[in-house]
């Protein structure tokens, strides 16, 4: 009964926003935004960086809601479009590194060393599963990020991230053996 | 779904609790105005695109060969001008080329 009446709301919600109804909007953003914002954050590792993610988000679910062509999957798509939005995030992050001086005012902002803010806020993450998570290669991430947080099945990671079914299992062995180090060597270090 | 993925959600969903999206004006805002030219050149410059590693590197090995192999060939057409540029002649039951037999005699002749 309910998820009939999920399905129901999810076809309302998406013909509202093809009529550009901004309340729908509204409803798709308190409905959804922070499940996103937090998907986003364990991508990016950064909140400014995750929110801007989402933003944008949510601005191309409402200009390209007529490429939806399953309401149902209102949800997966927007996880989808977060997560091209993330990887475009990262790539953007690495032209910087190639070219310095594009991004030479921000990086000198940006200090390699952490300030004490940091540093406390490192320890105080310390041991927990979004800060192994965040220590992972951006590939093994996507993939732990969709298997443990949205619980995905395989097979549904692998049409998300338009990978091979093999690869998507060949991230998923190497990234959660990483990260069970991860957690291991982060529980001995604790004092 | 397994025990693992639940006891890892649950973990998550604890540790990211106090994380809230609070952008929803600013979605609003940028919904108002039509991108400009900067947002279209980023937007197009960011686009994902996909280059198979196999054909790509088939093909660079197969120019690399071939430029390896005809640096230092001369062409047909070149080595057709050196041999009507040279000719060979027979003296004292040997044969050379005119232009390395002239220049021997002369620098003999020069050494005398």
């Amino acid at each position: 009964m309910r998820e009939v009446r999920t399905l129901l709301e999810a076809a309302e919600v998406v013909a509202r926003l093809r009529e550009k109804d901004e309340s729908a909007l509204r409803y798709v953003m308190d409905r959804y935004g922070d499940n996103l914002l937090r998907t986003a954050y364990l991508l990016v590792k950064d909140r400014q960086a995750a929110e801007e993610a989402v933003q944008d988000t949510f601005l191309q679910a409402f200009r390209k809601i007529a490429q939806l062509n399953h309401p149902d999957q209102l949800h997966a798509w927007l996880v989808r479009i977060v997560v091209n939005r993330c990887r475009m995030q990262q790539r953007t992050w690495s032209w910087r590194h190639i070219f310095p001086t594009l991004g030479e005012k921000r990086l000198l902002l940006e200090s390699d060393e952490p300030g004490p803010e940091e540093m406390f806020f490192d320890q105080w993450q310390s041991g927990s599963v979004s800060h192994a998570i965040h220590q992972l290669a951006y590939n093994y991430r996507e993939v732990i990020t969709l298997y443990y947080y949205h619980e995905m099945p395989i097979a549904e990671i692998s049409g998300q991230l338009a990978l091979n079914l093999n690869t998507v299992k060949a991230r998923l062995a190497r990234g959660r053996a990483q990260l069970k180090d991860i957690l291991n060597r982060e529980q001995e270090a604790r004092p | 779904m397994t025990n693992e993925q639940t006891e890892m959600k649950e973990r998550l969903t604890e540790e990211l609790g106090e994380l809230y999206f609070a952008g929803a004006e600013k979605v609003f805002m940028k919904a108002a105005r039509q991108p400009d030219w900067k947002q279209r050149l980023r937007a197009w410059w960011n686009q994902e695109i996909e280059i198979p590693l196999i054909p790509v590197a088939a093909v660079c090995f197969l120019l690399i060969c071939a430029l390896l192999l005809t640096r230092g060939e001369k062409s047909p057409k070149e080595q057709l001008f050196v041999h009507e540029t040279r000719r060979l002649i027979e003296v004292g039951g040997n044969t050379y080329w005119i232009d390395d037999y002239e220049r021997a005699v002369t620098s003999i002749a020069d050494s005398r």
